[in-house]
């Protein structure tokens, strides 16, 4: 037909803008970087490998008999995806480059299509799982069904959510504090600024929700209980240790990303890698350093004295770990 | 004895397995405004990232300020202003913060008067402690060109420096580096699209087509097309491009 666009992509999709641009978004990549393809066909080998195991089966068959705590955790995980979602609905209606297309806006779907996925992902790795022979296909059936509908409750409170109604400005900026300015910054101006960056970044990175999900994760891998017996304090303190983990190394990535960020901005200067390092690196070391301190002297109450050993020495092997590889990319990042 | 700004020798460069500039010619000379024209996708951004030193050349060399990019990169550093593009700005500083970083990464003792002053005149002051990812594209422009103009450059060079700034800050700009330039204490390199100034300010034209410079307009050649007729030097570039393509 004269004046009509050539195109592969089938006409129900061309009528819904936002997902044909996901769609091509994930092909674009694909061929952009078709080594991704490779990756994942390993990834998915040795997760083929890993729910035929027996012993997948027999978390599967655990993950049934606490199925109260799975519904829950779904549910709550569900929610907040939800609500994560509305926010980016909402902002994507007001920002986006489709938003003026005279198009239905389609948020229901938007918000649900993540979550679909998700579902229909857990029901092939149960189905397979269920097929091979590692867990029984009956406990994979009420398994699924407890989790599709936990995922819809979820979604259901996730609605409720306001969150993103209000929310002005820009996505994570109110993670960023603005500091009160040094007096001297016009006469005397330093590099210790960019040490906020790495901050600002690490906070962004360690927002509650991600915090909140990890310990989740974590309190749901061991099967706990509700009598606050042995099983529940190693939950408890798993989660714990999950945390502080997360918070160590989110400091160490964000100071990773910084530095990377941060020499593209300043690559045109003859700013050296020394500086560049301790600028970006040295209040991400000072609160990893603290924070290791605090752990270590909490554990004292209650851990013996050759864990407490071990684990400074770990600590001392991690602070110094992350400041090398923060060097190298402070190096590598102002050439 | 003075030293020339700018000089590029048979200079290639792209990205990957794509060349985009080949052959690139180019002196800029103390006390000269050289604006750099040509289409969209023609290199001319990709010559400014290799005189700013983001993107390694593949061929030719780079001088500033008799200083090689490549042999002595800090040397040539401490002599060019690079305003880079608004959305390179760290979104999570203040333009306070950015401005305080940039001073000290060039190794100054403290900020130009003169770059404040002309906060001041672009009316930028008020904003400097607002955090960059929440500014306007405008308004991110000011801040790239403020810090771009930080410590007395041999060379400034702009990308597109005029998008997004008001008609008013746009003229404080212009009148700015015309100073700077009529003063002899620097050179400006700046791609534009914007005729305006290539007529008005620029001292030098030179014109960008694959990749190649195709055309060159001396400050002699800019004044008699400016005498010519009221369209004379958009007439003369359409001209040089039809005549290459």
């Amino acid at each position: 037909m004269p004046g009509q666009m050539p195109s592969r992509m089938p006409g129900w999709m061309l009528r819904r803008p936002y997902l044909a641009v996901a769609w091509l978004r994930w092909l674009n990549l694909l061929r952009r970087r078709p080594s991704l393809i490779a990756v994942g066909a390993v990834a998915a080998v040795l997760l083929i490998w890993e729910i035929t195991r027996e012993q997948f089966g027999s978390w599967l068959e655990d993950a049934w008999s606490y199925w109260g705590a799975v519904a829950v955790g779904a549910a709550f995980h569900s929610m907040l995806a939800t609500g994560r979602a509305r926010a980016r609905v909402l902002a994507e209606d007001s920002y986006s480059w489709l938003a003026p297309l005279p198009i239905a806006p389609s948020r229901l779907s938007r918000m649900v299509s993540g979550l679909c996925l998700q579902l229909v992902a857990l029901a092939a790795v149960l189905l397979v799982s269920a097929a091979s022979g590692a867990v029984r296909a009956a406990t994979a059936e009420k398994l699924f069904l407890v989790l599709a509908v936990s995922y819809l409750c979820g979604f259901a409170l996730g609605r409720l959510s306001k969150r993103g109604e209000a929310q002005g400005g820009v996505p994570d900026s109110n993670y960023a504090a603005a500091k009160r300015p040094r007096s001297r910054w016009a006469s005397d101006p330093q590099l210790t600024p960019l040490s906020f960056w790495s901050e600002a970044r690490a906070r962004v990175l360690l927002k509650p929700k991600v915090s909140a999900r990890v310990t989740l994760l974590f309190l749901l891998s061991v099967p706990a209980g509700m009598d606050g017996g042995a099983l529940a304090r190693q939950a408890f303190g798993t989660a714990a240790a999950a945390l502080v983990v997360l918070s160590l190394g989110g400091y160490t990535v964000a100071a990773l990303m910084t530095a990377f960020a941060a020499g593209k901005w300043l690559t045109p200067t003859p700013l050296r890698a020394g500086p560049f390092a301790r600028a970006i690196g040295s209040r991400v070391t000072l609160i990893q350093t603290v924070t290791c301190a605090a752990v270590l002297l909490l554990l004292t109450a209650i851990a013996p004295p050759h864990l407490i050993g071990r684990l400074t020495v770990e600590a001392f092997a991690f602070l110094l770990l992350s400041s090398v590889l923060i060097a190298l990319a402070a190096r590598s990042a102002v050439r | 004895m003075t030293t020339v700004p700018l000089v590029v020798k048979a200079l290639r460069a792209g990205y990957a397995r794509h060349t985009v500039l080949e052959e690139i010619n180019l002196t800029v000379n103390q006390g000269e405004w050289c604006a750099l024209l040509g289409p969209n996708a023609s290199g001319k951004t990709t010559l400014l990232h290799c005189v700013s030193g983001m993107l390694a050349p593949t061929a030719g060399a780079i001088e500033i300020c008799s200083r090689s990019l490549q042999a002595d990169p800090r040397g040539a550093k401490e002599k060019l202003g690079f305003a880079c593009a608004p959305d390179r700005l760290p979104g999570l500083l203040t333009g306070r913060q950015c401005l305080e970083i940039y001073a000290a990464a060039k190794g100054l003792s403290s900020i130009d008067a003169d770059v404040l002053r002309l906060a001041e005149e672009f009316r930028y002051t008020p904003m400097l402690d607002v955090f960059v990812d929440t500014c306007s594209l405008g308004t991110r422009q000011k801040l790239a060109v403020l810090c771009g103009l930080l410590g007395e450059p041999g060379l400034i060079v702009l990308d597109e420096a005029f998008n997004g700034l008001d008609p008013a800050s746009a003229l404080v700009l212009k009148r700015h580096l015309r100073t700077r330039v009529s003063d002899g204490r620097c050179a400006v390199l700046l791609a534009t699209h914007d005729m305006d100034i290539v007529e008005h300010y620029a001292d030098r034209a030179a014109l960008i087509l694959n990749g190649r410079i195709a055309h060159e307009w001396s400050k002699e050649n800019l004044s008699a097309l400016r005498a010519a007729s009221w369209e004379g030097f958009e007439a003369a570039m359409a001209e040089a491009a039809a005549t290459t393509l």
